[in-house]
């Protein structure tokens, strides 16, 4: 068979689970769907028995495809003590440097700051606010 | 109160003050060129008149102790010296301040100097530590929770995800007095969010075993 033709035919099959995806269809609707799109019964059956296998990975793969807006991908630190400065010779204080790596479209964008020690407790306490508001919806 | 109108007439220009702004008007020819630098010298000047080598200082010192302003300059570069050798060696016992002066130095006079740089020493060393160098600081952060409950590839789902905004603010001793605020908003999803939380819990342990030792 041509490749033309060949590939039509693909996309056309994979309609089928695709909007089935989209839709949230169990099982038994989507073996409904084939019977009455001609497919025969026990070609069907199985059809169905696979989806009913591979759909909470297929879901999943969704998901994740949604879109995300400056998807945070990775986070670096380091956090040491400030031993001098042109001002003092001897300073002693604690800093934090964060590193946040941003998805933005195809290219990642890396973002650089620094934390005095009340900064970074308040906000370790506001990240795990949000956290435990996460935790409520899921 | 410093003379900036005489500061600013000294230039050229002419000014307005309102209450909240003031505003400089230079008359410029086609060649700009002078009308520019002429503008930066007075506001350095301005900026200076905040520190000891302003035309302001010398000017009050060399009238009020009857000195030429040559004088007052040096007597003012000398204690800024004094005042920053003090600080950055940390300085803080009367006598290791008493030795710093020479012998034949009037005592009463060195006296008065040790009390006055022991009583502002904190206050200017805490100004030093918030006026380090750094980089771009963390000023500001908010968060927001959100469901996600359809898009274009899964019509109905319930999946949390959490935007964060943070506000960081550019090192100021390289902005002057208006460092830039640029707003940063990511997204997390849990994971991302529990991992992150994993890293500063760490550093939050990290610390306290810094702290206790």
């Amino acid at each position: 068979m041509s490749p033309g033709p060949l590939k039509n035919l693909v996309k056309s099959v994979l309609l089928i689970p695709n909007g089935a995806l989209k839709r949230n269809l169990t099982a038994e609707q989507v073996k409904a769907d084939l019977v009455t799109l001609g497919l025969n019964d026990d070609k069907a059956s199985h059809f169905a028995d696979q989806w009913k296998v591979h759909y909470p990975a297929l879901s999943r793969l969704a998901v994740e495809q949604t879109l995300m807006v400056n998807q945070l991908v990775d986070m670096e630190w380091k956090f040491g003590v400030t031993a001098g400065s042109s001002e003092l010779q001897k300073v002693g204080s604690i800093f934090l440097q964060l590193k946040l790596v941003v998805r933005k479209g195809n290219t990642t964008e890396n973002i650089f700051m620094e934390l005095t020690l009340p900064q970074f407790y308040s906000f370790l306490h506001e990240m795990e606010r949000a956290k435990a508001s996460l935790d409520c919806f899921s | 109160m410093l003379p900036h109108g005489q500061i600013i007439r000294g230039f050229g220009l002419r000014y307005h003050f309102y209450a909240d702004d003031t505003q400089l008007y230079a008359c410029t020819k086609p060649d700009t060129s002078t009308a520019t630098s002429g503008l930066v010298s007075c506001l350095c000047d301005i900026k200076d008149g905040f520190s000891w080598r302003g035309t302001g200082y010398v000017e009050s010192t060399a009238n009020s102790l009857s000195i030429t302003a040559e004088e007052a300059k040096q007597l003012l570069g000398a204690l800024h010296s004094l005042s920053h050798h003090v600080l950055f060696h940390g300085l803080s016992s009367p006598e290791r301040l008493l030795a710093v002066f020479p012998d034949t130095f009037h005592p009463s006079l060195k006296n008065l100097l040790t009390k006055i740089l022991l009583e502002h020493s904190p206050t200017w060393r805490n100004e030093a530590l918030s006026n380090q160098i750094s980089l771009p600081q963390l000023v500001d952060m908010d968060w927001r929770v959100d469901i996600k409950t359809a898009s274009d590839s899964i019509a109905r789902m319930a999946v949390p995800t959490c935007l964060v905004q943070m506000k960081v603010q550019d090192d100021p001793c390289l902005c002057g007095l208006r460092p830039g605020v640029s707003t940063v908003t990511v997204e997390l999803s849990k994971e991302t969010l529990e991992t992150m939380l994993d890293g500063l819990g760490r550093i939050r342990d990290q610390l306290s075993a810094v702290a206790s030792k």
